[in-house]
């Protein structure tokens, strides 16, 4: 009798597990609203052609993840092929009428995205997965196919350059018009 | 390890910068809502199926009574090669496509000896309307932050009143079923079919798996030679494919 060292899933369960997030990851890896669904569909054409071959030596997680990451960048270069600009439609003024603050989380989201979009594509896929998603650098390097090394040497990069786009974000949203 | 080597505190967690802290929450808390997971189980269903496969039944519930029931074999759990028929893809489907339903049964079987058997038994219908169960059970999360929208409520049985009809997948999964089911009792039809998928999708999403399928029909059809280049082209274009161990055993050397 075979051993099984791991059993491998099926794409119904990794989609049940991991869907949301895949939705979240691409979006924050530039993925615009109007275009996820589809985005993630490919995800899980990949992630169906590809599960067999998943031999368990990094977390299903990670594994998704890497496809994820490999998936956004095609979107993105197809985008600039296409000369798309990657924003999505920038969120009403915040009102009084919008109790529950919806817009603010939108327009809080919407220049959270555009920070985003000014790293390049090494930066913010492993500020992403390591800040946003909260995989562990390990993971994180494993994911994105680098060095350890260099996966902290992208994040402290990217977080230094975050930090000062959010500070020049507040300024200019805290100047009075 | 030095310093550089640490891991970071990550800057959610952090409280020196409060404003960045709410531009990654709101980031972070963007998960899609349940309609949404359901649009995309929905799109998914030839994959993900309403059984989910091997090992998978207990989480996705069974097509219901008259409901489309969809199977993929995705060979996972043979670990064979064999298992790459139609990429893994048996599509032994029910689905809504582009608002014609179509109601089937399917069983789906791989073996240990490198093959997939797969029955389908397909009856199209007038019926305008089709229903299959995906899957419902809430799991773990792996991320920082709790979602807040929790994943247990998706997806739930996916309906097909109103299908979509500019999914892109969906036309080119309903070609692909076609060929496939041709395969077995008429090879050429499944080659025609087959190209008329190149001809409409040639960089469609199931492209790989239309190439094995013409191969298989080339082999069937005794056209060794053809099927040869052909399988030449896919691993030119696709050489880190999963369906190249497929192919090699179809044309019946290594690629």
């Amino acid at each position: 009798m075979e051993l099984q060292t791991h059993t491998t899933p099926n794409v119904a369960a990794v989609f049940k597990e991991h869907g949301p997030y895949v939705w979240r990851v691409l979006r924050r890896l530039g993925v615009r609203e109007s275009d996820v669904e589809d985005v993630c569909q490919e995800v899980f054409v990949v992630v169906h052609r590809r599960l067999a071959d998943f031999e368990g030596r990094s977390s299903l997680r990670t594994w998704v993840y890497g496809i994820c990451i490999r998936t956004a960048s095609d979107y993105r270069k197809r985008a600039v092929h296409r000369r798309e600009v990657l924003t999505d439609e920038p969120p009403e003024l915040v009102s009084a009428s919008d109790p529950h603050g919806e817009l603010a989380t939108k327009r809080a989201r919407a220049t959270l995205d555009r920070i985003l979009a000014s790293l390049d594509d090494d930066k913010r896929e492993v500020f992403v997965l390591y800040e946003i998603e909260g995989l562990g650098m390990a993971e994180v390097c494993e994911a994105t196919s680098c060095p350890l090394q260099t996966g902290y040497s992208r994040l402290h990069a990217a977080r230094a350059l975050v930090q000062e786009a959010a500070q020049k974000a507040r300024d200019e949203g805290s100047r009075p018009s | 390890m030095t310093d550089e080597m640490k891991p970071p505190t990550r800057l959610i967690q952090g409280a020196e910068d409060a404003y960045l802290r709410e531009l990654l929450d709101a980031g972070a808390g963007e998960l899609p809502g349940d309609d949404a997971m359901q649009r995309l189980a929905t799109k998914l269903l030839p994959i993900i199926g309403g059984a989910g496969g091997a090992g998978g039944a207990s989480a996705a519930g069974a097509g219901g009574a008259g409901a489309g029931t969809g199977a993929i074999v995705t060979g996972a759990a043979t670990g064979t090669a064999g298992k790459m028929v139609l990429g893994a893809v048996v599509i032994a489907l029910a689905v809504g496509v582009a608002g014609i339903a179509v109601k089937a049964t399917s069983t789906s079987t791989s073996t240990s000896t490198s093959t997939s058997t797969s029955t389908s038994t397909s009856t199209s219908t007038t019926t305008s309307t089709s229903t299959a169960t995906a899957t419902t059970a809430p799991t773990s999360t792996a991320a920082l932050t709790e979602p807040s929208t929790s994943p247990s409520t998706f997806p739930s049985p996916p309906t097909f009143a109103s299908p979509s009809p500019s999914s892109p997948p969906e036309p080119e999964i309903a070609m692909l079923q076609r060929a496939q089911d041709s395969l077995r009792s008429n090879p050429s039809l499944a080659l025609s079919q087959a190209n008329d998928h190149r001809k409409k999708y040639p960089d469609g999403l199931l492209a790989q798996e239309r190439e094995v399928i013409a191969v298989e029909a080339l082999e069937k059809l005794g056209r060794g030679a053809e099927a040869d280049q052909r399988a030449a082209a896919f691993v030119r274009r696709y050489p880190g494919s999963s369906h190249i161990s497929r192919l090699s055993t179809l044309v019946g050397h290594a690629l």
